[in-house]
């Protein structure tokens, strides 16, 4: 949907098409401001975390500090602890030993209702009730602003729309849960999440089940957010390649212990992916962007054996 | 209808262009919002039809008592109890008009009728209130007020209040409504005990605990039943549920739980809204889910334990008029509560007051006559109304 509509100049003064005009991602932005010279406090800070189900240990030892302003793309393969990180920081989860510590302060000695005004989580299967509309379900992202028994002013109004416009979803705004897309219902959650006003905003693989158009939609809109409203971003990705072109820096999981961490050139290599992924790899740099690309080398598995 | 009900701005404006409205952290300061809009709040927030709703069914509401009152054996119009009821209110003398009805009449309305009419509202609103919470909170469309134990322990509970053989005097003050109200808090409490793991009590484990706690409750109900055969007419009749009874003690007994259901339930609704996010998501907002969880099913356990004490287990309304109400009128507990209030009470006294003339002078059950008018109409809200119900 918004694919077509990223063609500038789409309003011709009548005021609909000035409305979905506003709801397309605009193409330059300005950064907000210049950046920041000294290292300032981390905002997330992961310290000596355990984790684990049962018997079975998810995270080891880990530790992880993000500054504010940071985005950052968590790598790593299937169980590797990448979802449970996440949910750790969110505090969905506490861990077992170690302290995750969100502006200095542990997780655990936030309340509920400030700690969901700083961050938000966009959900793998994000739970969409059906029947809701769009715009009632963004406006549940009100809920940490608002007293319990309250309900939603115009300021509330004005940034569940400004979290819509954000997320490219203003367009949808009377659809009802039940009849989006994959792609809608993604940006819709991320609306809704944005909603919060959060200072972090954690995603767990927001691509999936996208297609390639929207996958990098996506990915551009909140390394939009990050750019121009200093949204800290903490994503776990699946497409390495997606990863390596949007992030700044990139964390790789590998058996719950973070084996590497920085710019995509030291963390997208042959070694690594071998390490991570049992995956035999040639990396090369972007012919344009010069950011690492993965080739795959089909040399074992597919090749000989066939 | 979107203007409606929201009176702080101007109509024709928008959060965009008030400048009192704090412009939002992700605002894009890239893109000149667009100036004027016909929209009022933001495209797709359903809310001023909300009154208009709930307007129109409380004027039902009036309409189905007068009418209810009004049908029977002795047919007395509607107007006339209009003016009787006027003529008993405190007001200056002449304002009621002249008394021009048989005193008869009055006993038949205001010791029979009225209490009866005004007895199944109540027990309808609290069925349809705890229903709509209940669905809501188990985020089930097949969850109803009795699925947690409440029905079985209330059952067990009128049912040893009934063989147990207790002085006269206690039977006069309601022993059977005591026994049913504290044997459904009994279950309600053993199914929530048993569901507790570790400081947490899971939605799934609350619902397997409520079927095994239900299972052996009826259990014990049916043996109390077999052993006590003289007694079957009177247990299997509270079993049908009716307001045969219907007394104004009875309706002022039931009443204070529904005001504490309607002062409880009726502000959390937006909380309710915000658990179909699921318990992480909801978490996730800054919610208390297990405390929320907590309040919500006491509330609405003590809301339906008072309704059952006094009318027996009377079905589907608590299924039915939640489901009506949001297949006419959306999701939005916000919405809803409020209209299974008033709609809950409309189906009860609309089914009561067939239950006792349809096969006059005998009476049907009215668990019998919810059933068999609710079932149809759900089916054909169904089938018009093509898009999902959750």
């Amino acid at each position: 949907m918004g694919r077509e509509m990223r063609a500038e100049g789409g309003g011709q003064g009548a005021e609909r098409a000035r409305w979905e005009d506003a709801a397309v991602p605009a193409a330059p932005y300005a950064p907000r401001s210049t950046p920041h010279a000294p290292p300032p406090a981390p905002l997330v800070e992961v310290a000596g975390v355990r984790f684990g189900y049962g018997e079975r240990a998810v995270l080891r030892d880990l530790a992880l500090a993000l500054a504010p302003g940071e985005f950052v793309g968590l790598l790593g393969p299937n169980g590797s602890g990448k979802s449970t990180l996440l949910r750790l920081i969110g505090g969905a989860l506490r861990p077992a030993a170690g302290e995750v510590r969100l502006a200095g302060r542990p997780v655990r000695g936030w309340s509920r209702r400030a700690f969901a005004r700083r961050v938000a989580t966009v959900a793998q299967a994000p739970v969409l009730p059906e029947g809701f509309t769009v715009a009632e379900f963004v406006l549940l992202g009100r809920t940490p602003h608002l007293p319990a028994f309250g309900s939603e002013g115009p300021a509330d109004y004005a940034a569940a729309g400004a979290a819509l416009v954000a997320a490219g979803a203003l367009d949808l705004a009377e659809r009802r849960l039940g009849e989006l897309s994959g792609g809608e219902r993604q940006r819709v959650a991320l609306a809704r999440a944005l909603a919060q006003e959060p200072e972090l905003l954690l995603l767990d693989e927001p691509t999936a089940h996208l297609d390639l158009g929207y996958q990098q939609e996506l990915l551009a809109t909140l390394r939009r957010l990050n750019r121009e409203a200093g949204l800290t971003v903490l994503a776990v990705l699946h497409d390495v390649n997606l990863a390596a072109a949007t992030c700044p820096r990139l964390a790789l999981l590998h058996g719950g212990r973070l084996v590497a961490d920085g710019p995509p050139e030291g963390v997208v290599t042959p070694g690594l992916l071998e390490l991570a992924y049992g995956y035999e790899a040639q990396v090369i740099p972007h012919p344009q962007t010069g950011h690492p690309v993965v080739l795959p080398r089909y040399t074992t598995a597919l090749g000989e054996g066939a | 209808m979107r203007a409606a009900g929201r009176g702080r701005k101007a109509q024709g404006k928008t959060w965009r262009d008030d400048p009192s409205v704090p412009s939002s952290r992700f605002a894009l300061r890239s893109r000149p919002h667009a100036p004027r809009s016909t929209l009022h709040a933001l495209p797709g927030v359903r809310r001023g039809a909300r009154w208009v709703v709930f307007g129109a069914l409380a004027l039902a509401l009036l309409g189905t008592v007068l009418v209810a009152t009004a049908w029977g054996s002795v047919s007395i119009p509607p107007a006339t109890i209009a003016r009787m009821v006027v003529a008993r209110l405190p007001l200056p003398a002449g304002w009621g008009g002249a008394v021009d009805w048989p005193a008869a009449h009055e006993t038949i309305i205001f010791t029979i009728r009225l209490p009866r009419v005004v007895l199944a509202g109540i027990v309808g609103a609290s069925l349809a209130l705890a229903g709509a919470t209940y669905q809501g909170l188990f985020r089930n469309p097949l969850a109803d007020p009795y699925l947690i134990g409440v029905a079985s322990g209330a059952a067990l509970g009128a049912t040893a209040a009934i063989v147990v053989p207790l002085p006269a005097a206690l039977y006069a003050l309601g022993a059977t409504q005591w026994g049913a109200f504290l044997g459904a808090l009994a279950a309600v409490a053993t199914v929530y005990g048993l569901a507790r793991v570790g400081g947490r009590t899971p939605l799934t484990t609350l619902l397997l605990a409520g079927v095994a706690v239900g299972a052996l409750a009826s259990a014990a109900t049916s043996f109390l039943m077999y052993w006590h055969g003289d007694k079957l007419l009177p247990i299997y009749s509270w079993l049908l549920g009716g307001f045969g009874t219907g007394s104004w003690r009875q309706a002022r007994s039931v009443a204070p739980y529904l005001a504490l259901g309607a002062v409880v339930l009726l502000p959390a609704a937006r909380l309710l809204n915000a658990l179909q996010l699921g318990e992480e998501g909801a978490q996730a907002l800054g919610i208390h889910v297990e405390r929320l969880q907590l309040i919500l099913v006491v509330v609405a356990t003590l809301v339906t334990a008072a309704a059952v004490s006094v009318s027996g287990l009377i079905g589907f309304v608590g299924l039915i008029v939640p489901h009506i109400a949001r297949l006419l009128w959306g999701p939005d507990h916000r919405t809803l509560l409020p209209c299974c209030l008033l709609g809950g009470a409309i189906f009860l006294i609309a089914a009561d007051g067939l239950a006792r003339t349809v096969l006059s002078p005998s009476e049907v059950p009215v668990g019998v006559l919810t059933a068999l008018c609710g079932a149809p109409f759900f089916i054909f809200l169904l089938r018009r109304s093509k898009r999902d119900v959750f």
